[in-house]
């Protein structure tokens, strides 16, 4: 054979090997990632349905009624249906959903998921207007519109409740703005269809939001207030008396949806609101929420020796601010150890790597040794959690000593289960305190892990607040304040009483319970243990109890917390009984959940039969300060080739140079 | 066989007389030749047939019907221009290749040279048609045009960049990005290594002290590799090389921009784990340089095989 020929067959045979193996690559091994949002305008389909974001909340005692609306509009060509993937509170109780469209307000149904989800596409098909809410994880919602017309403005109005609980005398207010890009390795062709949000479009790092947002607050907590501020945005507060205030975010905010909203405030004498509230929305009783002022934090020199484990994410989403803080946050827990304490460090990203094989005394040579170890990361690659958790509680704990856990990451990962299972499983040998960093933290993943593992969650949301942070996450875990709580409800008859039993307090948050109650409301609840080596004990009148006049809210709200129980006991294990009673339970208190969704569907027929609807998804922000390797790529360096029109120009001197030496040969075909 | 050959045959049985005719007549059609002109009857299947048998051996007949039966490919073609996912330059080869056709060839009578083979590809395509992802049977037809108009000159460069005239690169990207640049990742690591930095490779990216240059989808050479080929089926029509030196010129091609783009790679490695910083359009003059040089190299080529050769194709 010629050699051209061999040489034209061997190229064939490779070209023919790079065309067949490709195909192999099946989809099972691609996993569900976030990805950037690719310019494709070729049908001119409007691609940022949503226009803007309206929260409005209303903060009564210990109670916040929060209200967010979501303004669509279709400036395509084509119908489309939006889908939008966005961020609520962990402790929502997401009760009511409108829609408004043509001037027609339909208020959406609350239904078991797979039924909201059928009737949604039903009404998509037969061209009528639907939104469907549906719930991805407690903090993580889904909001899905079909048959948005050209010219169409659609507003979506949820509703959602929320319990504000002090810590330390500040009480805070939540309203995350955005959802962090999660990284997963389940294969996208496997995962579950609520697992699929994770494959969401992100905006670059810096792109300006392609929707408006307005916030404003009204806080009428029924006692003085002390002090007002937001750490996170510039606002405008208006006291209109002493017990009563206004904050508005300020205007001048050029991205205000890259970060969670936070709003602090305290009480005059930083005092604590609530006592016994009853909720009188049963006939024969109702339901009661207790929240007491815990005691005074005992001395440190009272706490036996600790050893300390820090699990630091050191992971692609962790670059830049984050991973400063993080660097910051273990520096100023681990200098200031106490001799008898010892520490260890493992730090993580794709895989782990551990300071030493057993926890170290804290000597200033090992606290040195681990601080330079965590100064040169970089921040690169994906978040292992799971195997790094459980490297971590696998490590050998020092006896005599309490083992402390401190788990430091932005929780974009979406193994939370897998997660919270390890963390109980290991329940009695360790404590395990979840410190979550970044501007749009995975407040789902640290507030679980806390849960799971007893402990306390704790976040960090600003370069400015991390040595705050590390000083009141460190005053936090070195000395629990209330251990071994006790309650006696006395004469009044209560039921499914959450949470039970109450958990150990490590911040000087108020003992919270939440529960139903039947019959008269009399007697005395007593509710006892020990701070330091001392006990405690606080006696509650029922008699004296406050009456909430708009029935419903603590139902809701004791709702929420036994569905998160559930929910929590459903991730270590499927059942279906328990599937029933969140499902139950979301039907009679009108609330969204894992397991029922919220669907609106406007009875009129707007779109043509055959004509075409394009699926376009909302593309998020990027939370403040996370990079683009959080989503990966965009920041790592690359060798891109020459622009094709200069290497088509080069060619086309080069052969006019060569035909013009080398003229061609003048002949007729 | 002459055109008259058929005449001479043998007395057949009566009762098969019709059906031998019309066997004939069907064979005389497919060889497309004329003698079926003398058909007295102005209707019937043996006008219509002749008619349509004189119809075939019209080349320009035949490109329209090629022209109108391949309206598949040019509604995807059309679709793939619209849809930005191809550079536009495709257009340019595959006008210069339908430049250098032999439409002269149009008037000539007779079935082309390579009406075998076309035919065989025509089938290929139609057959396989559900089976063909777009991009071979545009391919296909694109072979089909050549078997209709060529088979004589520098066929085998025209067919070049004919088949490089379509939206071939984005189908480039996808298939062999990942295998490119792995390639030219695998091939920078030692080169680099023998020039004293520990570099490690991890798939497609570089990685040393701490560093990551990422040999993305825009860095595997796709489009010098493209342009390159083209450049160098350009200088063989231009030259009128023949198959051999053809082939041969489109292989150095290959391998030297493979090179050139190794090479570029490198450099900017260097320069992007800032060892030693460039300013950012020195990247895309890096590139330029070496791209030059490259084509440089094929023109040289091209010349030398001219003269090896002995000149232009027949």
């Amino acid at each position: 054979m010629h050699a051209p020929l061999r040489s034209l067959l061997t190229v064939l045979v490779l070209l023919a090997a790079a065309l067949v193996s490709p195909a192999g690559d099946t989809a099972p091994d691609r996993c569900l990632a976030p990805y950037f949002v690719v310019k494709a305008d070729r049908d001119g389909a409007d691609r940022f349905p949503l226009k803007s974001t309206r929260v409005t909340a209303e903060i009564a005692g210990v109670i916040a009624d929060v209200r967010v609306v979501q303004t669509y509009e279709n400036r395509g060509p084509g119908v489309i249906e939006a889908t939008y993937v966005f961020p609520a509170s962990t402790r929502a109780a997401v009760h009511g959903l409108t829609m408004t469209v043509g001037g027609r307000r339909v208020v959406a149904k609350i239904k078991e998921r797979g039924e909201a989800r059928r009737t949604y596409e039903q009404a998509k098909a037969a061209g009528k207007t639907a939104s469907l809410l549906e719930q991805e994880r407690p903090n993580v919602f889904q909001m899905n519109l079909a048959n948005i017309l050209p010219g169409d403005v659609v507003e979506v109005e949820l509703a959602y409740t929320e319990l504000l609980v002090p810590a330390e005398g500040v009480y805070e207010w939540c309203y995350p703005t955005t959802v962090g890009p999660r990284y997963s390795n389940r294969a996208a062709a496997t995962a579950a269809p609520d697992e699929q949000w994770v494959a969401n479009p992100y905006l670059p790092a810096g792109s300006p939001a392609p929707a408006g947002f307005t916030l404003e607050a009204r806080l009428v907590p029924g006692m003085p207030l002390q002090e007002v501020a937001s750490p996170t945005h510039r606002v405008a507060i208006d006291f209109r008396n002493p017990a009563e205030a206004t904050v508005q975010l300020s205007p001048d905010e050029v991205s205000p949806a890259n970060r969670d909203f936070l709003l602090h405030y305290r009480l005059a004498g930083d005092a604590i609101a609530g006592g016994l509230v009853l909720d009188e929305d049963a006939a024969d009783g109702g339901h009661f929420l207790l929240m007491l002022a815990p005691p005074p934090r005992p001395p440190v020199t009272m706490i036996p020796p600790r050893d300390f484990l820090f699990v630091v994410d050191v992971s692609g989403s962790m670059n830049g601010f984050p991973l400063a803080t993080a660097k910051t946050l273990v520096r100023e827990l681990a200098v200031q150890l106490r001799s008898q304490d010892r520490f260890n460090v493992l730090l993580f990203a794709g895989d782990s790597q551990v300071l030493a094989p057993a926890s170290l005394p804290a000597t200033p040579e090992n606290v040195a040794a681990a601080l330079e170890l965590l100064e040169r990361q970089q921040g690169g690659g994906g978040t292992e959690l799971v195997a790094a958790m459980r490297r971590a509680l696998a490590l050998p704990a020092t006896a005599g000593a309490a083992r402390i856990v401190a788990v430091i990451t932005d929780g974009y990962v979406d193994m939370e289960p897998e997660l919270f299972e390890l963390v109980r499983a290991n329940l009695g040998r360790s404590s395990v305190f979840a410190f979550g960093i970044g501007t749009s933290v995975n407040r789902h993943l640290i507030e679980g892990l806390a849960r799971a593992g007893r402990g306390e969650p704790f976040v960090v949301t600003d370069n400015a607040l991390a040595a705050s942070g590390a000083a009141a996450f460190r005053a936090m875990i070195e000395a629990p304040v209330l251990t071994g709580v006790q309650v006696d409800f006395g004469g009044l008859a209560v039921s499914e009483v959450a949470p039970l039993p109450v958990p150990d307090l490590f911040a000087r948050r108020p003992v919270v319970l939440t529960g139903r109650y039947r019959g008269k409301p009399v007697g005395t609840i007593t509710v006892g243990g020990r701070t330091g080596e001392k006990p405690w004990n606080v006696a509650v009148d029922v008699a004296g109890a406050s009456r909430l006049t708009s029935p419903g809210i603590i139902g809701r709200l004791w709702a929420r917390q036994r569905i998160a129980e559930l929910a929590d006991l459903q991730a270590l294990a499927l059942d279906e009984g328990r599937r029933q009673a969140i499902v139950a339970l979301g039907i009679a208190h009108n609330l969204l959940t894992n397991y029922t969704s919220f669907v609106a569907v406007d009875e009129v027929v707007r779109r043509a039969p055959g004509e075409p609807v394009r699926t376009v998804a909302q593309p998020s922000v990027l939370p403040e300060g996370v990079s683009n390797l959080a989503v990966g790529g965009g920041e790592v360096a690359t060798t891109p080739e020459p622009a094709t029109v200069l290497l088509v120009f080069i060619s086309a001197a080069a052969i006019g140079l060569a035909l013009w030496r080398i003229r061609p040969v003048q002949q007729g075909v | 066989m002459s055109p008259d050959s058929h005449d001479a045959g043998p007395s057949r049985p009566n009762g098969t007389a019709g059906r031998f005719q019309m066997a004939e007549r069907a064979s005389v059609w497919i060889r497309g030749e004329r003698r079926l002109n003398r058909d007295p009857k102005p209707c019937g299947f043996g006008y219509v047939s002749g008619r349509l048998a004189l119809l075939a051996q019209s080349r320009a007949a035949l490109l329209v019907g090629w022209a109108l039966a391949g309206w598949p490919v040019w509604r995807w073609f059309g679709a793939r221009l619209d849809d930005g996912s191809d550079e536009p330059w495709g257009i340019a080869a595959l006008g210069l290749s339908l430049i250098s056709l032999p439409w002269r060839g149009l008037r000539a009578r007779g079935p082309p040279r390579w009406a075998g083979t076309t035919a065989a590809v025509v089938a290929v395509a139609v057959v396989g048609f559900g089976v063909w992802p777009p991009l071979v049977r545009a391919g296909l037809w694109m072979l089909a045009l050549v078997g209709l108009l060529g088979g004589t000159g520098p066929w085998l460069a025209r067919t070049g960049l004919l088949l490089l005239g379509l939206p071939v690169t984005a189908t480039a990207e996808f298939f062999l990005g990942y295998p490119l640049r792995v390639a030219v990742a695998a091939g920078n690591a030692p080169v680099l290594r023998l020039l004293g930095w520990n570099v490690e490779r991890r798939g497609a990216a570089l990685q040393w002290a701490g560093e990551t240059v990422l040999i993305d989808a825009p860095c595997s050479g796709i489009q010098m590799l493209w342009t390159g080929l083209a450049a160098a089926s350009v200088l063989a029509l231009a030259w009128r090389l023949g198959e051999r030196a053809s082939m041969a010129l489109v292989g150095r091609a290959a391998g030297v921009v493979a090179l050139a783009n190794g090479l570029r790679c490198t450099v900017l490695f260097i320069a992007e784990v800032k060892l030693h910083p460039v300013p950012g359009w020195l990247h895309e003059g890096i590139g330029l340089v070496l791209f030059a040089a490259a084509l440089g190299v094929i023109c040289v080529a091209g010349a030398r095989l001219r003269r090896e050769t002995g000149g232009p194709a027949a």
